[in-house]
């Protein structure tokens, strides 16, 4: 049987070699099966990236891949070959038929045959969604008159007091939306996010009229959630690398980056001075930063568990995860010393933690989002259970309460005085109340939704 | 791709038309006989096996052709597995080897195709995926962010994290081709764990329709996975065969699937056998192997056995006068292998002395043996040994080890007075199962009770529970404390029910014995609530091991209701966990090894054997000396080292015995013996033998050098029986044999005082040394090498002495 398969092997070879080999078709396969987890763009390993055409050429820290019409002299093919090949690592040796090809492919040339049609998935929103698509960020005019809500590739103009207008649906390169808010102006609406594991993008539309600005893209991941600078020139997102991102609404300008955190970095938010950035993350810390040297200055708490949202007043940044806390660290104390000694590069903080912490009361459970007023007053909290609180900042105590809604809300937003609350559900729900008193004003799913069963009937 | 597909295709006919068609002896059988439909996307495989002349089973699955008789309501496909496509009853028609099976089917398809399961369906991709394995995002921190549970154990706590986290990143219900879960795995986007799934794999598929479906969760009426089983369940292949295996999932709704291409296999022989990743096994070698099929969190194991080709093998009478050679001989005919002859007295009554008493037997011992003409007289060697002193102390030592009696734990009087108490339970031949209970339900002082060192030496109830199921049912449940078991279907809910077994016990220091170190007395607080579950946060009553919770009242030891359990004569793993532990002291591995990791993927050797072992020591109430004697008295025992041609290859079944190096004490209370040279252990009463030492902590490089347990851990590893080099450097160069043969009082030195001859010398240091007489080849070198030193008499039996002593037939039992 074995000199059976040792037969056919050879066959298939030699079939294979009456034809070229196919880069795109046969030997591209072969990479993306065993050989990108290391050498690729995310992860280049040796300094090899094998992702595209170019980089292949290329070759990497030892030289050149291939020597074309010489696969014996190929690095290539002596990484593959011998009784332990060096490559792939932590895996059974390529076939024999692989090999084969790769050296046929080097043999005949190394030629690059012209790329398929692009099958990466594109974009795609339906007309008609067939289950309600989860709202993943809200936003709110200053004014609380338009509310925006995002699901997964679009975004939705809702007016709020208006029921009879038709919602606006504004499409995005982005494959999942994961913040929309409105400048502090409210002239202007950041949508970000973008592909997972492929870009992070932010679009800009002028306001109310909802025409596309521009689109920029930047990094290998989505962007998280972030917030506008006070002056409205620049929005702060996180992003997968761990950096916050400060991305200017002038196409033109440079996007600064702030290397803070080692994980995702979840939520981003500006003081009212927009002197210095709050970041939370994956890595459950929270720190602070300074806008103008773009440098740490604080990291003032290691959460036991994830940040998923930071906020800030004039008086203490706040941040929220899932170890159902919240909690402020009050700026005056926590940074005390801080820039004197060289922005947290070897000074020792005056003030120990437990002198800035400023807690609020206890989360009933993961806190999910939070929002704050435009004039950063008021305090929104979102948490898995149907429930949104609110609070004061000033005195961080809860001054009201909106219950019975549609639990988990993934996200909420406050307009510029605090009194209308928009949110959105993760079974696709978009509701905005007046604050005072909890009164539902508005309650819809902002896209056409047949389910499935009922288009087969 | 699509040029790939016709190269397959020939390919596949290639094979096809190549291999030549078995001669078949009687009928084919097909598995499933018969078998019902009911969804339209799950196939079914069909096993066709038939029997050769030679008695090897053969699998004829790839090369029966099937017709059905309604191709319009069920057909089968290329590869063999029967497809539904409407509603009917059908009977297909395969024909292999000149002959015919038949397989009825019913299609019963519902008028509404049923939605994916995230369980049933979708769990299993993830696992067969190798998505949540412990080296994947099945890690307690999961991987670049993505934690799943390990192994599936989890779907409730998975579901959330593929379905929601992050603003359901990882999946795209309205454009589901685009979904992290999809493109990661197939390799469209850089993925560290590689491309896991083929494009147009069933994984693949499955994955794909479950999103397009909104990947919704299971409704909490779903049915439950019941058993998972293995199909054939035992193969006799011939060499180079091929074996495709079924595996067949049930539910508790009585429904069956075939499961064979989301299971995972393994093989646990590779030399033996592989097995490719939808469950067909190639056999590469002769012997034996288990193949082990995980579906879900369920094992389902087969035998599959590599015979060679008829090699006029004539099967050995089955011997009916002694149950270990009854199971053994039964396997070995039908693995084709003849049994090694019985070992000369000599060396018998070496093995014998050694594993019975730990040290050798002593010249005039060995030559009444060889002389005595009895033909009973090795039953009647083993019951005087049963009764020698030194068969206390070695079995008290073993039972030391086990149950970790020790200083580092215990006080100095605590350990002294537990060795007092094992070694009067084994001098009182006290049945194993009381044994058991009176160590697992004690409490007070060591004074007062002293198999009370045995909790006191636990640092707290994880340690008793994991000691307990270890020592006294072979089973290790580390794993489970924090994670589903890997190998075995134990959970948490399982370890903590353990748990609650044993919390109840506390230590606090023995008031009558103020500053002695590890002076403990055991406390039970009979108020003690349960253990906690950490993986529900819920209280855990106490279970037994295969899943039972007894109702026990308040304010009681529940330790005692875990002991009664554990020792009750149909326990599934009290005896059967001793005989096998204790077959292993007589051979050189248990009839399931480790004899301390029993579980479902690590089958016995011979189940037979054990079971019949097991029963048998169950029947004698637990009879510590019945079960050796047992052993011991049989001829698989008393086998030669040396192999035969048919049984050379054998290593598991026992057909010949394979050599053992001896347990440290044991190799250095026979060099005292036989040097007369005592070996001096600091702080130990004088006269002790090492294998009377109480415990690892006296100071002693030899016991240590040659793998004392040092009885830091309840598994019988902490004893080292291995080889290595600093020992031969210590027998060659080292003072323990160098300094005892050159001794004034040493051996030769004494046998020299008489002025005997050459010969008389000759056989005397060999009887001394290796506990038997020089073979005429032996003698006759001994004989050219005490010529050769001519009057240095003394130098020549030095030597000759060291040159025995540093001989493998020394260092060996064989």
């Amino acid at each position: 049987m074995k000199r059976l398969c040792i037969l056919l092997f050879v066959s298939c070879a030699g079939f294979v070699s009456a034809a070229d080999v196919s880069y795109h078709r046969e030997v591209w396969p072969i990479f993306k099966r065993h050989c990108v987890g290391c050498h690729s763009a995310q992860k280049s390993k040796g300094g090899l990236r094998l992702d595209n055409v170019a980089a292949v050429q290329k070759g990497g820290e030892t030289g050149p891949l291939f020597v074309s019409g010489k696969p014996d002299q190929s690095l290539l093919i002596k990484q593959i070959i011998g009784d332990e090949p060096e490559m792939p690592v932590k895996e059974a040796p390529l076939s024999s038929a692989k090999v084969a090809l790769l050296r046929d492919w080097i043999a005949q040339g190394a030629k690059f045959d012209a790329p398929p049609a692009s099958t990466a998935a594109a974009v795609v929103i339906p007309a008609v969604y067939a289950f309600a698509p989860a709202i993943t960020s809200v936003a709110l005019s200053p004014d609380g008159k338009i509310a925006v809500a995002a699901c997964r590739s679009e975004v939705i103009l809702i007016s709020v007091d208006d029921t009879n207008a038709t919602p606006r649906r504004l499409s995005t390169e982005s494959d999942l939306i994961t913040h929309v808010e409105f400048s502090p102006d409210g002239l202007r609406l950041a949508v970000s996010g973008g592909s997972p594991q492929r870009f992070g993008a932010v679009t800009f539309f002028k306001m109310p009229e909802g025409k596309l600005e521009h689109t920029r893209r930047h990094g290998k991941d989505t962007f998280f959630r972030g917030g506008f600078a006070p002056d409205g020139k620049a929005i702060a997102l996180g992003g997968a690398d761990g950096a916050a991102h400060i991305v200017p609404v002038d196409a033109a300008a440079k996007i600064n980056s702030i290397d803070l955190h080692s994980d995702w970095v979840l939520d981003v938010t500006y003081t009212p001075d927009g002197k210095q950035l709050v970041t939370g993350g994956r890595d459950k810390a929270t720190k602070v930063s300074s806008v103008d040297t773009l440098r740490l200055l604080r990291m003032v708490d290691q959460s036991t568990d994830i940040i998923s949202a930071v906020a800030s007043d004039a008086l203490a940044a706040i941040s929220g995860g899932h170890a159902r806390t919240l909690t402020g660290y009050d700026y005056k104390v926590a940074l005390a010393g801080v820039e004197v000694g060289g922005s947290g590069n070897g000074a020792v903080p005056v003030n120990r933690r437990d002198q800035y912490v400023r807690a609020f009361e206890a989360q009933a459970d993961v806190v999910l989002d939070m929002a704050t007023s435009g004039d950063r007053k008021w305090l929104a909290v979102a948490t898995r259970q149907p429930e949104i609180r609110i609070y004061q900042m000033s005195d961080r105590q809860r001054k009201s309460a909106i219950s019975k809604v549609p639990a988990p809300i993934n996200a909420v937003a406050l307009d510029n005085n605090g009194t209308r609350l928009a949110l959105g559900s993760r079974d696709g729900q978009v509701q905005i109340y007046e604050v005072a008193g909890g009164k539902l004003l508005r309650s819809l799913v902002p896209v056409p939704v047949t389910p499935v069963n009922t288009v087969a009937k | 791709m699509k040029h790939i597909l016709p190269l397959i295709l020939l390919a596949l006919s290639l094979t096809a038309q190549a291999q030549s068609v078995p001669v078949i002896a009687g009928n084919l059988t097909v598995s499933p006989a018969s078998l019902t439909l009911t969804r339209q996307h799950e196939p079914h495989s069909l096993v066709v096996m038939g029997r050769d002349a030679a008695g090897h089973d053969v699998d004829l699955s790839r090369l029966t052709k099937w017709t059905s008789s309604s191709d319009a309501i069920a057909r089968v496909d290329a590869l063999g597995w029967v497809n539904a496509v409407t509603s009917g009853q059908v009977t297909l028609t395969g024909q292999a080897a000149g002959k015919t099976v038949q397989v009825s089917v019913s299609v019963k398809l519902p008028p509404v195709a049923q939605p994916l399961s995230f369980r049933h369906d979708v769990m299993p991709v993830l696992s067969k995926g190798g998505c949540n394995m412990g080296a994947c995002h099945g890690y307690s921190l999961g991987k670049n962010g993505f934690k799943l549970s390990l192994r599936g154990s989890d779907p409730a706590l998975d579901f959330p994290v593929i379905t929601e986290e992050f603003l359901e990143r990882r999946i795209n219900r309205h454009n589901p081709p685009a979904s992290l879960m999809l493109l990661k795995p197939l390799g469209d986007l850089p993925h560290e764990g590689g491309v896991r799934f083929d494009p147009g794999s069933l994984s693949h598929t499955t994955m794909l329709a479950w999103i397009a479906q909104g990947a919704k969760d299971d409704s909490p009426t779903l049915t439950t996975l019941q058993s998972v089983r293995i199909h054939p369940a035992k193969v006799v292949a011939a060499p180079k065969a091929r074996q495709q295996f079924q595996v067949l999932a049930r539910y508790s709704d009585g429904t069956e699937r075939d499961v064979t291409r989301m299971a995972i296999f393994e093989v646990n022989t590779e030399r033996v056998a592989r097995v490719d990743d939808v469950g067909l096994v190639a056999a590469t070698g002769l012997g034996e192997t288990a193949i082990a099929a995980r579906y879900e969190r369920i094992f389902a194991v087969a035998n599959f056995i590599v015979l060679p080709a008829d090699t006029g093998f004539k099967p050995a009478p089955v011997p009916q006068d002694n149950l270990v050679d009854r199971h053994v001989v039964t396997k070995l005919n039908d693995l084709r292998i003849e049994a090694s002859p019985v070992v000369d007295d000599e060396r018998f009554l070496r093995r014998l002395h050694v594993d019975l008493i730990g040290v050798q037997p002593k010249p005039d011992e060995v030559l009444a043996f060889v002389a005595d003409a009895a033909p009973d007289k090795r039953a009647k060697a083993v019951e005087r040994l049963l009764l020698r002193t030194e068969f206390v102390d070695w079995w008290s030592l073993r039972w030391g080890d086990l149950l970790q009696n020790s200083r580092n734990t215990t006080s100095d009087p605590g350990v002294y007075a537990f060795r007092e108490w094992i070694r009067a339970a084994i001098a009182a031949n006290k049945p194993m199962d009381q044994f058991a209970r009176e160590i697992l339900t004690a409490r007070g002082a060591t004074a007062d009770n002293p198999a009370a060192a045995w909790f006191a030496a636990s640092k707290d109830a994880d340690d008793s529970l994991q000691r307990s199921t270890q020592v006294f049912a072979g089973v290790r449940m580390l794993c489970a404390k924090c994670h589903p078991h890997p190998f075995e279907n134990w959970t948490q809910a399982d370890y903590y029910g353990l748990h609650s077994f044993f919390n109840q016990v506390s230590t606090k220091a023995d008031p009558r014995l103020p500053g002695v170190a590890n002076a403990r007395s055991v406390l039970v607080n009979l108020q003690g609530g349960l253990s906690t579950n950490p993986r529900t946060g819920q209280a855990q009553p106490p279970r037994y091991l295969g899943g039972a919770e007894p109702k026990l009242g308040e304010s009681v030891d529940r330790r005692l209701d875990y002991a009664r359990w554990l020792t009750a004569p149909d326990n599934a793993h009290f005896a059967r966990s001793i005989a096998n532990r204790f077959w292993s002291y007589f051979f050189h591995r248990g009839i399931i090894d480790p004899v301390d990791d029993l579980r479902a993927t690590n089958p016995p050797i011979n189940a037979a054997l054990l079971d019949a072992l097991a029963a048998d020591f169950v029947k004698s109430q637990f009879d510590m000396r019945q079960l050796i004697r047992t052993i011991v008295n049989s001829r698989t025992y008393q086998r030669s080292a040396v192999p035969l041609a048919s049984n050379a290859h054998d290593d598991a079944n026992f057909s010949h015995a394979i050599p053992r190096r001896l347990p440290a004490e044991a190799l250095l209370d026979s060099l005292v013996q036989a040097t007369g040279v005592p070996e001096n252990f600091g702080g130990a009463p004088t006269a002790f033998t090492a294998a009377q030492l109480p415990d690892a902590n006296f100071s002693s490089e030899f016991l240590n050098l040659f793998g004392k347990s040092q009885r830091m851990e309840a598994c019988e590893c902490e004893r080292d029986t291995r080889s290595n080099m600093l020992q031969a450097l210590d027998f060659i160069n080292g003072r323990s044999i160098l300094s005892r043969v050159t001794a004034a009082n040493g051996r030769p030195a004494l046998l020299l005082q008489p002025k005997p001859a050459d010969d008389v010398l000759i056989d005397q240091l060999h009887l001394w040394a290796l506990a038997r007489r020089p073979s005429d080849v032996e003698r006759a070198l001994a004989q050219k090498f005490f010529k050769e030193y001519g009057d240095k008499r003394a130098e020549a039996a030095q030597d000759f002495f060291w040159g025995l002593l540093n001989s493998r037939d020394f260092m060996l039992l064989y």
